[in-house]
């Protein structure tokens, strides 16, 4: 009986236990759920979101475990009931004791067992045991698995909006999985098909290119934008691209849009111009040839082609003049070569000329040129040598002699510096109604026309390259025009003094030093090197840059020739001729007041004022700026400026594409090309030409500069000395 | 060691210690007197010292000792860190003596610290450029001019310095030895922020030196000029020219009988009055005269010039032999002193002048300017003064002894010849920008952690000034009540922006300051640090010498040590009572 006592004191001890770790364990699930929930709800409180039940825990469940565990011991368990059951006189422990018991304790053992199965069996037992708050555990577990039920639920729901088409759209950007692009040079370029990987390309102009896309979402349709215009992409549902291809021309930018959406990334399209043949004379030399009359009338001629892709045909034009003045006529006529071979790299053209099997007489002129044509389809292009002219003289002198040195001769042929700059303010009026490439084609044979008067004239003052300016071009080709009638420059004085001094001795000339501005070889010299400049301006089809350093050229000419009278003639203010009857009456009430008025700014170029804005707004703007409206402003002209030069200088378009992802991210700043912005920078540098001196306002720190301030400072020193 | 007692142990705190000790020591004598003698003695003198240093500790008393040790300082510290050698001498009240070691302070360190013997040998300095200094502004179209002496003690060789373009092209080249003076120049092409690079190698072509050289590059107004002439000239049609093209508006009053002028306008808006007034004469930025319209003028006429030039206007004087040969200059160019050259004298003088960097002969009018006639602007390169100008209230007036400038015109330098004028235009014409900042020299010494004064020339107060977006304060100069000046502290290397600003927010002067890392110009720092130490060393040995006998050198205990020792031996004590 005593032992059966004892076992239902265990088994109600540790049914106490087990209730105690399941409410507790309930309430550590709450916590553990709240926690979760409030975590995934609220990650940036992370942290006191896990001090908050690290706390309850310790205060709900460790704490009240370890306190509360030793109350279901099977002794505590007895003395509860004890003080639960009456019946049990206090007595119920002694079912567990293990020491010595006297006789009444036995006895009072004995009896209580048997109370104790009674109330067992009564259930008394149960209803005095201490309660577990299970209904409160289950009610903050229903609690914490409702908050993460919920949070749950809302997480759903939030990923069903995610997921929606609409959604997915703004979040996830389309992208460009690869990019393939074929390049087809034209045929007669004999060159090879290639495929770039890169979308910055370089192509022969006239070549066909073809691009393979593949995107992200192969549901939309994609262009490529060129410049203003659009191209289509087709899909292709082999290989999943998307393609397109365009016959290219010109330099520009793409970038690739889809349903008016622009995709990250601005590319370059460079178009490298098949360049004219260039042909240089190896034989003759002299661009002016003098065959006496008896002398020998065979000579040859040796001329080289340069050419990018290959030589057509190369042809001598021909025109040979007879007589002279009014009565001059000119026949013109096309030879080919005797024969061609190849030295080297190059390939020499040889022809060998006789006058007489011309049907020229002494007296007569020839005037030639090579011209070559490249294979481009449409007529090729043309490029041309300098024109030779030959003279076959004749018995009567034609030309002045003065102690035996030629002076005051000028071929027909030239063209006047007069005359081109009458040409090419004419190409400037024209340039809206011509053609781009007419345009350039009459810039360059006015720039050849130049070429031609420029070495003339340096014929006379010794080497021609005394005066080339630094990378100008040395290339000079010859346009042959007849320009009948029409007004030459006189040969130079400056010729004439230049070579008496060769070889005269003079004792009584007033020394004129080479830095006097009557000098009339130092104003040829500048003639020349206007020249030099008004013709590299024209080859590169510039017309309005090539104007001022023309009729720079014009004025040195025209002052060298006016070189000796300048002596007599006065410059600056000419008083108003005074009828004889007025003179010395000291009359002067009818002389008006003379007022003028006038407005003479020069313009910059609009390109260097470009760049010029352009450096500066990329020198104030640090990486982490964004751009202003006038700051946009300043850099799309640019770039726009960059974009049309490009056409004639392909290597721009690298530096026009940095300044539209500037402004595509609106800062300089841009990822996967740190140093982008800077080399921009470097280039408008480049392109700007040197700047020269305005009439500023003061700018001068008086303080720094006072002599005052400077003397006060002194005599403070002086002071600061004499007491020290 | 002397113990400073003036600081503050209260009475009752040393009674009660005194009590307390005693209390402890009676206790001791009872406990060991008669077991051993010498252990009482040992514990008697630790309690003795263990009370000292309490009491040291709670009244605060200062036990100093004799300062005669010698500090070892190292002036050479990591990039962007303040100094430890001075701020070690900062700190030290008074050391007698310092060895300092590395390259030394700059001069304004050494007027914060006190005097101090010091021992100071420098080290090597790095080869590159010192002494260097460029403008920190400069406006469209001036030309840089960046100097320095060039050095390199360990070789003999000859060197080559470059100025490096923005754009990485070489703008200027010299070839310069150990210890030689250069100067490089360009012209800027863009305005903003432009950062040339100068670049030093040798002839293997090592680079010994690559450090940036930034400025800035604004563009300032065009002038507004008036003209007066006694008779049509080149000089000044030639002038007239250049100026026009470039913007500038002109009048030309041209005489032509006695009373009568040709005036010519160009670009220029607006009525002109006749005559010499102060509101003509206000209208214009630089007035450009000739010696023999001056000389005519009469009283009235030449007050209302003055008055102009009080109020800023510029006047450039082209003097003539009308000029020279006047009984009497007018007042205003009496300060010149200009008088022509005996004859004597002219046989030498009568040779072509030829001007800086400017390969033509000009001719100059046989006239010498008084000694000190103010600021020379024009020089010969044989050294003759050609151009001297005053500053006269807020104008400027300038005479020129120079002709034919057109000559550069008509002989092709047309940069040479507007760079002429556009720095006479610079120099003497009137800045209509009432609010700007001041024009500073750039030196290597404008570094992270050093103060650095900007100034603001000013005729009004109402002004704001941002230094990066922040507003900072202003104070007015003592000497110039138009200047205002504040001192900035920049704590990072690169480009800092200072705004000016009215008081309606409207932006009327931006300046771009460039502040270098102390990795930046590393030999001009060296070699600067160490002619300062040098000078400092210098002054303080003269100081010496002028009093021998210096005080004796006191320097504090510190407390940590009281506290240290107070632990050892009360730990000794509270050992000896478990024995």
């Amino acid at each position: 009986m005593i032992s059966h006592a004892q076992g239902i004191l265990a088994r109600y001890a540790k049914l106490g236990l087990q209730g105690l770790l399941i409410e507790r364990l309930c309430l550590f699930a709450a916590i553990t759920l709240c926690f979760i929930a409030l975590s995934r709800s609220v990650p940036s409180l992370i942290w006191l979101w896990l001090s908050c039940a690290a706390g309850l825990i310790v205060w709900q469940v460790i704490w009240p475990l370890w306190y509360r565990a030793g109350q279901y011991r099977p002794l505590a368990i007895a003395e509860h009931f004890n003080s639960q059951i009456g019946m049990l006189e206090h007595s119920a422990h002694l079912l567990l004791s293990d020491a010595e018991l006297n006789v009444l304790q036995r006895i009072q053992r004995e009896k209580i067992a048997k109370v104790m199965v009674t109330a067992e069996q009564q259930g008394l037992l149960k209803q005095a045991m201490p309660s577990i708050r299970y209904k409160k555990a289950l009610l903050w577990l229903a609690a914490g698995i409702a908050l993460l039920l919920s949070h749950a639920w809302f997480e759903h729901q939030q990923r069903f909006v995610v997921e929606s088409p609409d959604r997915l759209e703004q979040q996830q950007p389309l992208a460009l999985l690869s990019m393939s692009i074929e390049v087809f040079p034209p045929r007669y370029t004999g060159l090879s098909p290639q495929t770039h990987t890169k979308a910055d390309i370089q192509v022969v102009e006239g070549a066909k290119v073809r691009w393979h896309l593949r995107f992200s979402d192969n549901s939309k349709r994609y262009r490529i934008m060129l410049g203003d215009k659009a191209l289509e992409l087709a899909y292709q549902g082999d290989d999943q691209s998307f393609v397109a291809e365009k016959v290219v021309d010109t330099t520009g930018l793409y970038s690739i849009a889809s349903d008016g959406q622009q995709l990250p990334g601005i590319y370059s399209l460079s178009v490298i111009k098949d360049k004219s043949p260039k042909v240089r004379l190896l034989e003759p030399r002299q661009s002016f040839i003098e065959i006496e009359k008896s002398g020998s009338t065979e000579f040859t001629v040796k001329a080289t082609v340069e050419e990018d892709y290959g030589v057509k045909q190369v042809q001598i034009l021909a025109s040979l003049a007879k007589g002279s003045g009014e009565a001059v006529k000119f026949r013109d006529s096309r030879f080919e070569f005797d024969k061609v071979s190849l030295e080297q790299t190059k390939t020499i053209y040889h022809k060998h000329w006789d006058l007489k099997s011309l049907g020229m007489e002494s007296g007569d002129e020839i005037y030639f040129t090579v011209i070559a044509t490249d294979n481009k389809p449409g007529g090729g292009q043309q490029g041309r040598s300098n024109t030779v002219i030959v003279r076959w003289l004749d018995d009567e002198p034609e030309i002045v002699l003065a102690d035996g040195v030629q002076l005051n001769y000028m071929p027909e042929y030239y063209r006047s510096q007069r005359q081109i700059i009458i040409e090419t303010e004419q190409l400037i009026a024209d340039k809206s109604s011509l053609e781009v490439v007419r345009f350039n084609q009459l810039s360059v044979e006015l720039g050849q026309a130049q070429g031609d008067l420029k070495l003339r004239y340096g014929q006379y003052l010794g080497n021609e390259s005394e005066f080339e300016p630094t990378g100008a071009n040395t290339q000079h080709e010859d346009e042959h025009e007849h320009q009948q009638g029409e007004e030459k420059d006189e040969p130079f004085i400056a010729s004439q003094e230049q070579v008496l001094e060769r070889f005269t001795h003079h004792h009584e000339d007033v020394l004129i030093g080479e830095t006097s501005i009557h000098n009339p070889r130092s104003m040829m010299k500048k003639a020349l090197g206007n020249m030099w400049q008004a013709e590299l301006h024209l080859l590169l089809s510039e017309p309005q840059k090539a104007l001022p350093f023309a009729r720079e050229a014009d004025r040195y000419l025209k002052l060298a020739k006016q070189a000796q009278r300048i002596y007599v003639k006065r410059l600056g203010f000419e008083p108003p001729p005074v009828s004889l009857e007025r003179r010395l009456t000291g009359e002067l009430k009818d002389i008006p007041k003379r007022k003028v008025e006038q407005t003479e700014v020069r313009l910059d170029d609009k390109a260097q004022v470009v760049f010029r804005q352009g450096f500066r707004v990329l020198s104030e703007l640090s990486l982490q700026d964004t751009l202003t409206s006038e700051q946009r402003q300043s850099l799309e002209k640019a770039k726009s400026t960059l974009t049309e030069m490009a056409n004639k200088r392909p290597g721009l378009i690298r530096y026009a594409a940095i300044a539209q992802r500037i402004l595509t991210s609106n800062a300089t700043a841009l990822s996967q090309c740190e140093n982008c912005a800077a080399q921009l920078q470097q280039k408008l540098w480049q392109l700007l030409d040197s700047s020269r001196g305005m009439p500023n306002q003061g700018w001068q720190p008086y303080f720094d500069e006072d002599a005052m301030a400077k003397q006060y400072l002194q005599q403070v020193e002086i002071l600061n000395g004499a007491a020290q | 060691m002397t113990i400073d007692f003036s600081s503050g142990l209260s009475q009752g705190m040393l009674l009660l210690l005194l009590l307390s000790c005693g209390w402890s020591l009676y206790h001791v004598k009872i406990r060991l007197y008669q077991q051993s003698k010498r252990r009482f003695g040992a514990v008697l003198g630790l309690n003795l010292i263990c009370y000292s240093l309490l009491a040291a500790l709670l009244g605060n008393l200062t036990i100093y000792r004799v300062n005669n040790n010698q500090l070892t300082l190292n002036s050479d510290t990591p990039a962007q860190a303040p100094n430890s050698a001075y701020v070690e001498l900062l700190n030290q009240a008074s050391p007698s003596r310092a060895s300092l070691k590395g390259y030394g302070l700059y001069r304004a360190q050494w007027d914060e610290v006190g005097p101090v013997s010091l021992d100071f040998s420098a080290p090597a300095i790095k080869p590159g450029a010192v002494t260097v200094q460029w403008p920190q502004v400069l406006v469209l179209g001036q030309q840089l001019n960046m100097s320095g002496v060039w050095h390199h003690a360990q070789s003999k060789g000859v060197d080559s310095v470059k100025l490096i373009d923005p754009a990485g092209d070489t703008a200027a080249q010299s070839r310069v030895r150990h210890g030689e003076r250069f100067t490089l120049s360009d012209v800027p092409k863009a305005t903003g922020k432009v950062v040339y690079r100068f670049v030093a190698m040798d002839d293997n072509g090592s680079v010994l030196a690559d450090e940036i050289v930034p400025l800035q590059v604004k563009l300032a107004p065009a002038a507004r000029v008036l003209v007066v002439q006694a008779a049509p000239s080149f000089e000044t049609n030639q002038m007239k020219q250049w100026a026009s093209a470039n913007g500038a508006s002109l009048v030309v009053k041209t005489q032509i009988s006695k009373a009568r002028f040709l005036t010519q306008k160009v670009n220029f808006d607006g009525p002109v009055q006749q005559g010499i007034q102060p509101q003509v004469l206000a209208q214009f930025d630089l007035m450009i005269c000739d010696g023999a319209t001056l000389s005519r003028f009469d009283q009235e006429q030449l007050a209302a010039l003055e008055q102009a030039i009080e109020e800023g206007l510029g006047l450039l004087v082209l003097a003539d032999e009308a000029l020279l040969q006047s009984k009497t200059q007018p007042a205003i160019l009496s300060a010149f002193g200009l008088a022509k050259i005996s004859a004597y004298e002219q046989q030498n003088t009568t040779a072509p002048v030829t001007l800086p960097s400017i390969e033509l002969g000009f001719s100059a009018l046989p006239a010498q300017f008084a000694e000190s006639a103010g600021i020379v602007f024009e020089q010969a390169q044989n050294g003759r003064i050609l151009g001297v100008l005053r500053a006269v209230g807020s104008g400027k007036v300038g005479v020129s002894v120079l002709t034919e400038r057109y000559r550069m015109r008509q002989n092709g330098l047309h940069e040479q010849y507007s760079r002429y004028w556009q720095k006479t235009f610079g120099l003497l014409a009137r800045a209509r920008q009432d609010s700007r900042f001041a024009i500073q020299q750039v030196t290597p010494s404008h570094q992270v952690g050093f103060a650095r004064q900007h100034c603001i020339l000013s005729k009004s107060s109402a002004l704001a000034l941002l230094w990066q977006n922040k507003p900072i304060n202003l104070s007015q100069s003592q000497y110039n009540p138009n200047q205002y000046c504040t001192l900035v502290w920049p704590e990072q290397a690169g480009w800092h922006t200072l705004e000016l600003k009215d008081i309606k927010g409207k932006t009327l002067d931006t300046l771009y300051s460039y502040t270098f890392s102390s990795k930046q110009w590393q030999s001009a720092t060296q070699y600067q640090k160490v002619a300062d130490t040098n000078a400092y060393v210098a002054g303080q040995k003269a100081n010496v010498a002028q009093t021998k006998r210096q005080p004796k050198q006191l320097q504090p205990l510190p407390q940590w040590l009281y506290w240290l020792l107070l632990s050892v031996f009360a730990s000794v004590l509270w050992w000896e009572r478990r024995l």
